[in-house]
């Protein structure tokens, strides 16, 4: 039978080209993700140091400088629990999005690996039909010899 | 006499363990043989001593040394061996394909190749696979390279009975065929064309073939890659097996409507030789030395060509059965110059030659 002539469509292989390097490229961004993300948490951290090393000002005004010590000393105290606070946000933020990547990864694993046993399990079950069908075929044997002696 | 084999890696289903083997078993004939390996795999303990098992008191002996990939302890060891060394040359691939997914495996590349210079002195007798490989070794200035698929066995997966299983479930998946495409999963063999081109083949063509990857995956990022695109371009319309026995291998092939290779680079395709032995016709890449393996047994696409020049080549052989059954003929032929014996047998002859 002659084959119909369809034309290549133009330009689909390079889309398929594009489309598999986004796939390939997905795998391999995670960690630079994570990477990033670390960077800009010490980023914003250091940012919050320069703060607080900027705030340790003298004042000018006659009898203000016991005032902006005692601001000056709550205004570090604030900021120092803040940064601690944000230290520890930015911790637990990188962890959970390291937890979170670990998860997929996990769930990923266990997808294939149930596939893999659910692939398993219809082969299973395949050969027992085979079996069967053997022994129903065997039977019916039987039984047509059977009705033939009678 | 005993001589004793080398290989780099070895596990059940691995081409070079397969062909080591069949030499061994040439070899016994005249003496007591064994194969050591610097990477066994457990599944093959019982057929293959780890290398630590080569014994000092053994260097006097002849060495076949089965390259593949270089290990430089064993380079180091292979240099100072008293007795007569034979190569058998298997390829080693190109460094750049490995830069960027495994750096400490392409270093072991690199390695390989630069063995080949250090043990030319020492080798008293190479082969290559190939006319393709045996241009590696001659411009290492090797001389007098015999082309041999020493250990090849076309008819290996021929005489198995099929496993009916996994007959009935791809039959049951893929009620109107389904593509096949086996080789390692790594970015150099190309499994994502074979989507692409099976995808056309569906939506374009409008023939209903399934993809069947069957393969060790060597890269997870690679192998995961192909796995999320087939999953969007295919759907329901693709399976990856994983690695297979070689029953197993011989039921999906058998069974397959086609064959497709699609790797960048070949020394020499064992799978292509074995579909061409089990009538199933094959569609390849004219690439290294793939075009001198199968002949006019399987239809050659160029190098350069993409996934829409396959997959018309797919249904151009799908919807016609002249082509298919003209195929399968000349399959069956050009398998035969693989025929074990018949090439066991020269290897035999030219050894004696060398180590008389």
């Amino acid at each position: 039978m002659e084959a119909p002539q369809v034309p290549n469509p133009i330009g689909a292989d390079a889309q398929y080209d594009l489309l598999f390097r986004s796939y390939l490229n997905s795998g391999e961004k995670t960690g630079e993700l994570l990477s990033q993300i670390e960077a800009q948490l010490t980023e914003i951290q250091s940012q919050l140091t320069r703060v607080r090393i900027a705030s340790a000002t003298t004042s000018r005004f006659p009898g203000g400088s016991i005032a902006h010590r005692l601001f000056r000393r709550l205004l570090r105290r604030h900021l120092g629990e803040s940064l601690e606070a944000v230290s520890r946000a930015n911790h637990l933020t990188v962890e959970s999005i390291r937890l979170t990547v670990k998860l997929w990864e996990d769930i990923y694993r266990h997808e294939i690996e149930m596939e893999r046993r659910t692939r398993s399990g219809m082969l299973d079950r395949l050969a027992v039909v085979d079996a069967m069908q053997i022994q129903l075929e065997l039977l019916e044997e039987d039984l047509s010899d059977l009705r033939s002696k009678d | 006499m005993p001589i004793h084999q080398v290989v780099v890696g070895a596990a059940v289903g691995d081409a070079i363990t397969s062909m080591a083997l069949n030499i061994r078993d040439v070899l016994c004939v005249s003496g007591e043989s064994k194969i050591f390996a610097v990477f066994p795999d457990s599944s093959v303990l019982d057929e293959v001593h780890p290398i630590h098992e080569l014994s000092d008191e053994d260097d006097s002996k002849t060495l076949i040394y089965h390259s593949s990939y270089g290990v430089r302890e064993l380079t180091a060891r292979l240099v100072c061996w008293k007795g007569d060394l034979v190569l058998q040359y298997h390829n080693v691939t190109p460094d750049h394909f490995f830069e960027d997914i495994d750096s400490e495996f392409a270093e072991g590349l690199r390695w390989g190749k630069k063995e080949l210079e250090v043990l030319r002195p020492k080798v008293v007798k190479a082969f290559a696979d190939s006319t393709f490989n045996a241009s590696d070794l001659l411009i290492r200035g090797y001389q007098d390279v015999e082309v041999l698929p020493t250990g090849v066995d076309s008819q290996k997966l021929v005489d198995l009975a099929p496993d009916i299983r996994i007959a009935n479930y791809y039959r049951h998946l893929f009620p109107n065929g389904y593509v096949i495409a086996v080789s390692q999963l790594l970015p150099h063999k190309r499994m994502e064309l074979a989507v692409a081109a099976v995808h056309q083949v569906r939506e374009l063509w409008g023939i209903d073939l399934g993809l069947v990857i069957v393969g060790i995956e060597r890269s997870g990022t690679y192998s995961g890659a192909v796995r999320a695109y087939a999953e969007r371009l295919l759907g329901g319309g693709f399976r990856m097996t994983g690695r297979l026995n070689d029953r197993q291998l011989s039921t999906l092939l058998r069974h397959a409507t086609m064959y497709l290779g699609m790797s960048e680079h070949e020394g020499l395709s064992i799978p292509l030789i074995d579909s061409m032995a089990l009538g199933v016709p094959a569609i390849v890449r004219n690439v290294g030395a793939v075009a001198e393996t199968c002949g006019d047994g399987a239809v050659l696409v160029e190098h350069s060509a993409g996934a829409s020049e396959i997959a018309k080549t797919i249904a151009d052989i799908a919807r016609d059965t002249s082509i298919r059954t003209a195929l399968i003929g000349r399959g069956f032929e050009r398998a035969k110059s693989f025929e074990k014996n018949l090439i066991l047998n020269q290897f035999s002859d030219a050894l004696s030659k060398v180590l008389k």
